[in-house]
């Protein structure tokens, strides 16, 4: 079988599934937390899949041996929040329930620079949100979780849009600056956003 | 007598504390990497298996280490906190077998945080992974080898001690991104999870 049948076997017979079950549970778990604006799960489309596992280094080498266990973000969940000071208690809250096998805030190369932002996470599927007559090899052991604010998310679903696909001219320095210029009045607005709630609250 | 909600209770308890050394074995058979990071934080968590420690001042202390964990930059396959949830359970535990169970096995098993893996010549190859290959630039070499050179030019003042757990704990880390990638680990750290469960039935 190709990496494509064996993901599209993945796709239909239990991704799917298990990303409706994740959304369920993630709204439970969370439904006394507040200033979340929404809470989305999705399976890694086909087409996604194969492109990113097709993938090749700077050198022109394969950058995946072994793309169905090594793509980590085959069941991806978002966590969209108001403010930034919401990410981490948000985080905190998730990893109440789940085990984080990697966790990080996304953030640019140096201080510099101005680009994606957000907190990643890799963290293990409970055996609850299985059906148990899966088969087990159609089954990946994690999903990838996003926790963004309003602008971050705002910021990265522009960038994806206008920003560099493979075929397409690349970007010119100018236009990489206008994006990196976005960024960073997003980033702005956060801080803003965030010293006004925290005023607000007293804090 | 077995019986009864309590009697049950303290059986799954001791079952658990029973199998937990069992499951580490296991654990750094296969993950070498993921095992050393747990056995470390064993090793460094031992003043916490005191006799002289007060229960409460102990669980308080294993609470505190718990939320240090940093849980916004994990880059350990969340082992330094499972390892912690071991004493924890093991710290909660009512049952005086278990819990001796449980603190023997912490201790045997702190024992393999001592010394990791040696650098050796695969380790100052090119890593083949682009992320891999990403992490080492970052850090500021060609390989994880060369990045441990630097580290150990830069560390002059260190006790060799202390250069030696920063190595260790760098190599394991590294390495535990191979454990994860391959699908090896997370069947560990979900038996071990169940293990824990048993306490509660």
């Amino acid at each position: 079988m190709t990496v494509e049948a064996d993901y599209r076997a993945r796709y239909d017979n239990t991704l799917f599934p298990i990303a409706a079950k994740l959304e369920a549970l993630l709204q439970e778990i969370l439904s006394g937390q507040p200033r979340i604006d929404r809470i989305s799960t999705r399976p890694k489309s086909v087409d996604r899949f194969v492109g990113k596992a097709n993938a090749l280094t700077k050198e022109g080498k394969a950058k995946y041996s072994d793309p169905l266990h090594q793509i980590q973000d085959q069941i991806g969940a978002r966590i969209i929040t108001f403010y930034k000071d919401d990410v981490h208690r948000i985080s905190d809250e998730v990893q109440r329930y789940f085990h984080a096998i990697e966790s990080k805030d996304m953030l640019p190369e140096n201080e510099w620079e101005f680009g994606y932002f957000g907190n990643h996470h890799v963290l293990m599927l409970l055996p609850d949100l299985v059906d148990p007559a899966f088969d087990n090899n159609l089954v990946p052991c994690c999903f990838e979780l996003q926790i963004k604010t309003l602008f971050q998310h705002a910021w990265s679903e522009a960038n994806h849009d206008l920003g560099y696909k493979p075929g397409q001219q690349p970007l010119e320095s100018d236009e990489l600056r206008q994006l990196a210029f976005t960024s960073a009045q997003a980033w702005g607005a956060d801080r803003v956003f965030n010293d006004l709630f925290l005023k607000r609250q007293g804090r | 007598m077995i019986f009864g909600f309590w009697r049950k209770k303290s059986a799954g308890d001791f079952l658990a504390s029973a199998g937990i050394y069992q499951a580490f074995e296991r654990l750094q058979r296969e993950c070498p990497g993921a095992g050393y990071i747990f056995a470390r934080t064993m090793l460094s968590a031992r003043p916490l298996l005191s006799a002289g420690m007060s229960d409460p001042r102990r669980r308080a202390e294993i609470d505190r280490a718990l939320k240090a964990t940093a849980p916004h930059a994990r880059a350990d396959g969340g082992m330094s906190l499972l390892a912690l949830q071991v004493l924890q359970q093991a710290a909660a535990s009512t049952d005086e077998a278990a819990r001796s169970t449980y603190f023997s096995s912490c201790e045997k098993m702190g024992e393999h945080g001592r010394k990791y893996r040696e650098i050796d010549e695969d380790d100052y190859e090119i890593p083949l992974d682009a992320e891999d290959a990403a992490l080492v630039k970052r850090m500021g070499g060609e390989s994880l080898g060369h990045c441990i050179e630097l580290l150990e030019i830069e560390a002059q003042g260190t006790s060799p001690a202390e250069l030696q757990e920063t190595i260790d704990t760098l190599v394991a880390t590294y390495d535990i991104r191979n454990e994860i990638r391959s699908g090896a680990l997370p069947p560990h750290i979900r038996n071990i999870q169940m293990i824990l469960a048993l306490k509660n039935g």
